[in-house]
């Protein structure tokens, strides 16, 4: 009998830790999971449709309804046809067709799940407990629509933001579809569902001259004054670099100043030789290249810049946003923009958000936290330097197209040769630019596929001129 | 306001029926406990040993006897003795089967009555024990009554009937009338209106009748234990909640079904819910014979044998009958003429535990131990061919836990536990069923695929309900597979909230301390074998099924105890309650079989006179 109470008495202790561990483990998997698996692929449609019967609205900073359920339960996005597209790959879509997007990623705000005891308690009281918190995004319709517009029929992508505070103000990517048809999964063009604007990783072309330069204005070994004579057509050595759309002859003699007004090859390629591999790559990681970049919850696309793998001609090649053979260098658009963000605001990069507020169904606003307001820092010289460049670049360089009466827009264009899977030659046009005023801190980047010399510049132009309130 | 926001705020009341009573069950339950381990050391009444003195045979002592009494040199053994050639576990006295058997353990020297013997013997009253220089004198001694120790040993809250019980079983109407209402409102002005007044009402029938047996039983059998009765009771309510809930609640037509009409489904839902709901009738119709046969008679002492070969053939007649109804990975429905399907491997977990209780009723002797090791390899592998790891995942640790307690064998317990762990692998190696889950259960958080998606969507269920749920019928139990069985725990969440799952874990856990003080107390060693195997498989099941659901540890088609969709499992788990009640019920003051001399005369009752056989 001795024997029996003390196996009896161990085993209690055994059981009840077993319990109290059921329990922890119970609790803490929940937890886990509901900031693990926001989306999984291949839930079931009709529970996910069951689920977002009383989700909450997404609203954009001008007051339009990007997403609500109406009150027979049925998830509804914007009325607007176009708006609607626009928003799409930031919306998505309550079938979670389309992953990281607000509809999926802040599902438990949205759904009304997260909530403490007390908070739900409240909310119960008043009767609004089933209801999901609305979503204020930093979006503005018009921009958004402005800018789905401007892509029209090409793929591309265009992000908009305010560079002093991180606010997006229009992020879209084309093609793009109906939510309608995401959610019945009909009619949906090639790549549609993808979201270029986070995932896109792009080639850089001359916009990495903005970084190019950055690590040239940070050095002290190379004198600032350093000419190059352009050669034109002829490559600066064999296999290097060389001009590609001049119209005669070569840029002459250039220093820094008109080398990146003109975006001249030769003098990069040869800066970026000089500089070494790892001194670019330095200056990129300033601009937070190779660095996990992330729009609230919404992951992006890694910019790598990971060169130095290659001869001396691949890395003048790689210095002008080129890189080719075993040197990877791509950014998304998303990230452009924040680059020329980073060069109007003194060199500082914000970290960028689109959700700007959440509001309880009782009407309690309050701010969703943040990771931290700064992703990057180059010094305040070096942006002050690039972003007089930059203004040259608009009023007398590559970027005239961009110009715009009463506006000091200023930005670098970008041209990248890619060859697609089919081995035919494409050029992508690239542009990132802001406007350098205080009252009207906008930034932008642009990037339209297989798109004529130039394009881009003109895009971001009319954009920035819409953001900034000119008619 | 829709019925959805009724639901919603409802959830509250829910929370409240459901969290009080288990809250008042564990504390009792546990309260119970501390008291039966605290007087653990009462010896039996009416029967103990008599040692004289070997230098003076005028001095005699009375020592206590247990239902399970050590002798030998061990410091732990309950009667010591020390001497030449005493070894440290010599002989044991127990009761079993309403006899007195004494066994020499293995090659002990021991005299009964003068002659030697190395067997098991049947104690008479005034048989001499004699070990090493000491004799001991087996007695009986069944004075009178005491009205004033007549009280049962047992004090788990059948005279503690406080207020907070009657609170418990108010909570428990309140609840079963809540279920009714909400299944009612839920269903009416849906596709399913037609069958509500029809669930409302077999809902209404099997929580009436709940009452009714439990009134009888409590009549029929005194006392009848409130705490395992109750908890199955409400777990059994909470259940026919869900599974009405899943029927009929946010159901709609599937009209993209051809050829499928209205009056067929709802034909189809009031099948599902029959089977479930007649299960439980089924099992309370039975329940006051059982526990009353059980409580009585010895026939569980009686069928052991029989459930020793039973065991293994449940097991074979599902592999050979049950194949062709493979899912999930298991077959393991029998058809029975009628449509009905039977779960056979349910009920071999009862007459497992029955086996378990003969064996270990007293620490088994090397044969004995052998031909358990073979006949448990045996199943064992007959498990493995059906295959149905759930049960393994139950038997096992049960098996283990009774062994290791009733035996001590510390060692033995070891390693069978590393020698499972080799086999685990083997079988992890070998077959395919059991390495995809196991492989879907270590990626679970890194990678979503057909062998963990059901444990993915689950926990993303649980994790919407947060701690108060979202209201019954507000959940989207669409979008996980086999919601109503295995992964009802995952429903509960979402739906009444983290609070109430866990909840029903303290339900089980009750069950559990119920079960261990009641195995205190009891007679023999039968008796706690099998309460503690019993109310050990429960609960291993609560966990096991609890754990997988939430990705704790790897999933097996294990159905929650009472909760869960499935007309065998239920039946299973209520007889097996029923067996549990009548053990528990069993009076501490033991019957005994032989025919007895008067020992109500002056001269034997509590003597110190030493007595001569």
């Amino acid at each position: 009998m001795k024997y029996l109470i003390r196996n009896i008495r161990l085993f209690v202790i055994v059981f009840a830790a077993l319990f109290a561990l059921v329990i922890a483990g119970v609790v803490s998997q929940s937890s886990r999971a509901r900031t693990t698996w926001l989306e999984a692929a291949g839930e079931n449609k009709d529970a996910l449709r069951s689920r977002y019967k009383t989700a909450g609205k997404i609203i954009s900073a001008d007051n339009v309804i990007l997403a609500e359920s109406d009150e027979r339960g049925q998830r509804r996005y914007a009325e607007n046809r176009e708006l609607a597209q626009a928003a799409l790959h930031l919306v998505g879509d309550y079938t979670h067709n389309i992953s990281n997007t607000l509809e999926s990623l802040w599902q438990d705000r949205l759904l009304g799940n997260s909530r403490g005891f007390l908070n739900q308690l409240r909310l119960d009281i008043a009767g609004k407990g089933l209801l999901g918190d609305d979503l204020l995004l930093t979006v503005q319709s018009d921009l958004m629509i402005a800018a789905h517009r401007a892509l029209s029929d090409k793929k591309g992508a265009i992000v908009i933001l305010n560079y002093q505070t991180g606010e997006v103000l229009a992020l879209v990517s084309c093609p793009t579809v109906d939510p309608g048809n995401v959610v019945e999964w009909k009619n949906i063009p090639d790549t549609a569902l993808f979201n270029r604007a986070l995932l896109g990783r792009y080639l850089p072309g001359s916009t990495f001259k903005i970084v190019t330069s950055a690590a040239f204005l940070g050095q002290t070994e190379i004198d600032r004054g350093l000419t190059v004579a352009c050669k034109g057509k002829e490559p600066l050595m064999p296999g290097g670099v060389f001009e590609r759309y001049i119209m005669k002859g070569t840029h002459g003699t250039v220093d820094l100043e008109k080398a990146f007004t003109t975006s001249c090859n030769h003098f990069f390629g040869d800066v970026g030789i000089n500089l070494g591999a790892e001194a670019l790559e330095r200056a990129a990681q300033a601009f937070g290249f190779n660095t996990g970049l992330a729009l609230d919850r919404m992951k992006m696309a890694v910019s790598v810049c990971d060169i130095g793998h290659g001869d001396l001609a691949a890395l003048s090649w790689a210095s002008i946003g080129q890189a080719g053979g075993a040197d990877i260098e791509c950014v998304t658009p998303m990230h452009l923009a924040m680059i020329a963000g980073a060069v109007a605001n003194d060199g500082i990069m914000r970290q960028p958000f689109v959700v700007d507020k959440i509001r309880s169904p009782l009407g309690s606003v309050q701010t969703p936290p943040r990771s931290g307001d700064t992703v990057a820092v180059t010094d305040r010289e070096t942006a002050e330097k690039l972003a007089q460049m930059m203004r040259s670049v608009v009023t007398s360089g590559t970027g005239k197209n961009a110009n715009v009466k009463g506006l000091d827009i200023r930005g670098k264009t970008g041209t990248a040769d890619i060859t697609d899977e089919k081995g035919e030659l494409k050029t992508n046009n690239l542009f990132a630019g802001f406007i350098a005023d205080r009252r009207t801190p906008i930034a932008i980047g642009v990037v339209l596929e297989d798109s004529a010399s130039g394009s881009a510049a003109l895009v971001a132009g009319r954009l920035l001129r819409l953001a900034a309130g000119l008619k | 306001m829709s019925f959805s926001s009724y639901a919603h705020i409802a959830r509250y009341g829910f929370m409240a029926v459901i969290v009080i009573p288990s809250a008042v069950l564990f504390v009792r339950a546990a309260r119970a406990l501390l008291a039966n381990i605290r007087r653990a050391a009462d010896p039996v009444r009416g029967f103990f040993l008599l040692s004289s003195d070997p230098v003076d045979p005028e001095t005699v002592a009375p020592l206590p006897l247990f239902h399970t009494t050590h002798i030998g040199a061990s410091r732990a053994s309950d009667i010591r003795i020390r001497g030449k050639g005493i070894r440290r576990f010599h002989l044991s006295i127990f009761y079993h089967n309403r006899e007195w058997i004494m066994r020499p353990e293995h090659h002990s020297m021991v005299w009964l009555n003068g002659t030697q013997t190395e067997e098991s013997a049947v104690l008479k009253h005034g048989d001499q024990i004699g070990i090493g220089r000491c004799v001991l004198h087996f007695i009986v001694d069944r004075e009178p009554v005491d009205p004033l120790r007549s009280a049962p040993t047992d004090t788990c809250g059948h005279h503690h009937h406080t207020a907070w019980s009657g609170v418990a079983v108010l909570m428990t109407i309140a609840l079963q009338i809540g279920a009714m209402l909400i299944v009612y409102f839920g269903m009416r002005g849906t596709d399913t209106e037609p069958a509500a007044v029809f669930f409302v009402a077999v809902l209404g029938a099997v929580f009436l009748f709940t009452h009714l047996v439990s009134a009888i039983v409590n009549i029929a059998v005194k006392p009848a234990d409130p705490i395992v009765l109750q908890a199955a009771v409400i777990l059994t309510t909470i259940g026919l909640l869900m599974q009405a809930r899943l029927l009929g609640v946010s159901r709609s037509f599937p009209s993209y079904l051809e050829g499928y009409t209205m009056e067929a489904w709802h034909r189809s839902l009031k099948i599902a819910l029959i089977g479930q709901a007649g299960a439980v009738l089924l099992a309370l119709m039975a329940l006051t014979a059982v526990v009353l046969l059980t409580k009585k008679t010895n026939l569980l002492e009686t069928i052991a044998p029989v459930c020793f070969v039973l065991t293994p053939l449940c097991y074979a007649a599902t592999i050979v009958l049950g194949r062709g109804s493979e899912t999930h990975g298991a077959g393991l429905w029998i058809p029975l003429p009628g449509g009905i399907t039977i779960q056979l491997t349910e009920f071999a977990k009862i007459t497992w535990i029955v086996t378990i209780a003969w064996f270990f009723r007293i620490r088994p002797k090397g044969k004995q131990l052998v031909a358990f090791g073979a006949w448990g390899v045996l199943n064992a592998c007959l498990i493995v061919l059906l295959p149905d790891l759930g049960s393994i995942m139950i038997l096992f640790p049960v098996t283990l836990v009774v062994f290791t307690v009733m035996t001590s064998e510390y060692l033995l317990s070891l390693g069978i536990l590393g020698i499972a762990g080799i086999a685990g692998v083997f079988l992890y190696q070998a077959v395919p069923y059991v390495n995809r889950r196991l492989y879907g259960w270590i990626s679970l958080w890194d990678r979503i695929g057909d062998d963990n998606r059901q444990i993915v969507y689950g926990l993303q269920a649980v994790s919407r309900g947060g701690l108060s749920g979202r209201g019954l019928g507000n959940g989207s139990p669409g979008g996980i597979p086999l919601a109503s069985s295995d992964m009802i725990f995952a429903i509960v969440c979402e739906e009444l909230g983290l609070i109430v799952g866990i909840a029903l874990i303290f339900f089980y856990m009750a069950v559990w301390l119920r079960g261990v003080s009641g195995m205190i107390s009891a007679r023999d060693g039968f008796t706690s074998a099998f309460i503690l195997g019993s109310s050990t498989a429960i609960l291993i099941e609560a966990l096991v099924v609890i754990g997988g659901t939430t990705g704790l540890i790897p999933l097996t088609g294990v159905t929650l105890p009472f909760v869960a969709r499935g007309g065998s499992s239920l039946l299973a788990k209520w007889l097996l309650i029923a067996l549990l009640l009548g053990v528990l019920a069993r009076s501490s003051t033991l019957p005994f079989r032989i025919s007895q001399p008067d020992l109500r005369d002056e001269e034997s009752s509590k003597s110190t006179t030493p007595v001569n056989a």
